[in-house]
């Protein structure tokens, strides 16, 4: 039983080397995409959706993520939740703007700087500010975590104040629920490198 | 009324409401200056009507195989929407179709 285990576990290791890319979670997931994509739970359908996952992870290599996240469930929880909630002010508020009478409006095009250096939680944030009211991405450039965004109805230079103010917040909110040390990035005695910040007067 | 009817009334009450925003994304697609002001409209009211109609057709329906397939359809349009306007915002942004950047609010720690 034992030694079976190993040998077993010995293949498993053996396969592994030799098919870098493939991971058994994406395995999973993508059998399971196959699986309800047909609608039906067969055998069938289980056989070929795995065949199909090993031929797309073999054929289409995504580059290894370095994910160094920690999940908190609350933070996590206060995030989907405002995200919902933001995702209807959002669409009411521009489908509103979009069929009411009179002049429609108009935006700027603006930047920001995020707090993250993480490639996955920045990509995190863009999309969910994209979706949330006021905003759409337009660029990030990872390295000087510049992110542009264009502002709608916005005119002065108070209310591009409020929208970046928001879009921190969203990152905030982001950084809380994933981050392994948000405060890190958020508590401004303990950033340890901020660009700029010795450009004084 | 039984807990079936209730739930198609339901379903057709999120039909209804989707279709509405996804016609209102339609209206601002057509009725916007430009570009990146068109691009709101083509994700959030598009994106919301479109999980309405979702929850919608999974309420008239309840069966678990295809409530699953709705959720993928609704988690795949979160995920390639955002990146989709992106990509069409970011495009127009650098060949000069759209105005270069009217406010630079600034490093984090600017003062002003």
């Amino acid at each position: 039983m034992s030694a079976g285990g190993v040998g077993a576990r010995d293949r498993l290791s053996r396969a592994r080397r030799r098919l870098p890319g493939v991971s058994p979670a994406a395995v999973l997931w993508l059998t399971a995409v196959w699986v309800l994509l047909w609608g039906s739970l067969d055998v069938l359908n289980v056989v070929g959706g795995v065949l199909v996952a090993l031929v797309v992870l073999v054929l289409f290599p995504l580059p290894r993520v370095d994910l160094r996240l920690r999940l908190r469930p609350l933070a996590f929880t206060i995030l989907v939740v405002r995200f919902l909630a933001d995702l209807v002010r959002a669409s009411v508020e521009v489908a509103w703007l979009a069929v009411r009478p009179g002049p429609v409006s108009r935006g700027v095009v603006m930047d920001l700087e995020l707090a993250s250096d993480d490639a996955f939680l920045q990509t995190l944030t863009a999309e969910m500010v994209s979706l949330v009211p006021g905003s759409v991405v337009i660029d990030l450039e990872p390295g000087t975590r510049l992110l542009t965004l264009h502002a709608l109805g916005v005119r002065t230079r108070a209310q591009a104040e409020r929208v970046r103010h928001k879009v921190r917040a969203q990152e905030a909110r982001v950084l809380r629920a994933l981050h392994p040390d948000p405060e890190a990035l958020l508590d401004p005695r303990r950033r340890r490198h901020t660009p700029g910040a010795e450009v004084t007067g | 009324m039984t807990l079936t009817d209730a739930l198609d009334v339901l379903g057709l009450v999120f039909l209804l409401l989707g279709a509405l925003l996804c016609l209102a994304a339609a209206i601002g697609l057509l009725r916007f200056p430009d570009l990146l002001t068109r691009m709101h409209a083509g994700t959030k009211p598009q994106v919301l009507g479109l999980l309405l109609v979702l929850v919608g057709v999974g309420l008239r329906s309840r069966s678990g195989l295809d409530v699953g397939m709705l959720l993928l359809i609704g988690v795949f349009q979160l995920l390639t929407i955002p990146a989709g306007s992106h990509m069409v915002g970011r495009a127009g942004f650098r060949t000069g179709q759209v105005a270069p950047t009217d406010i630079h609010p600034g490093r984090r720690d600017d003062p002003a």
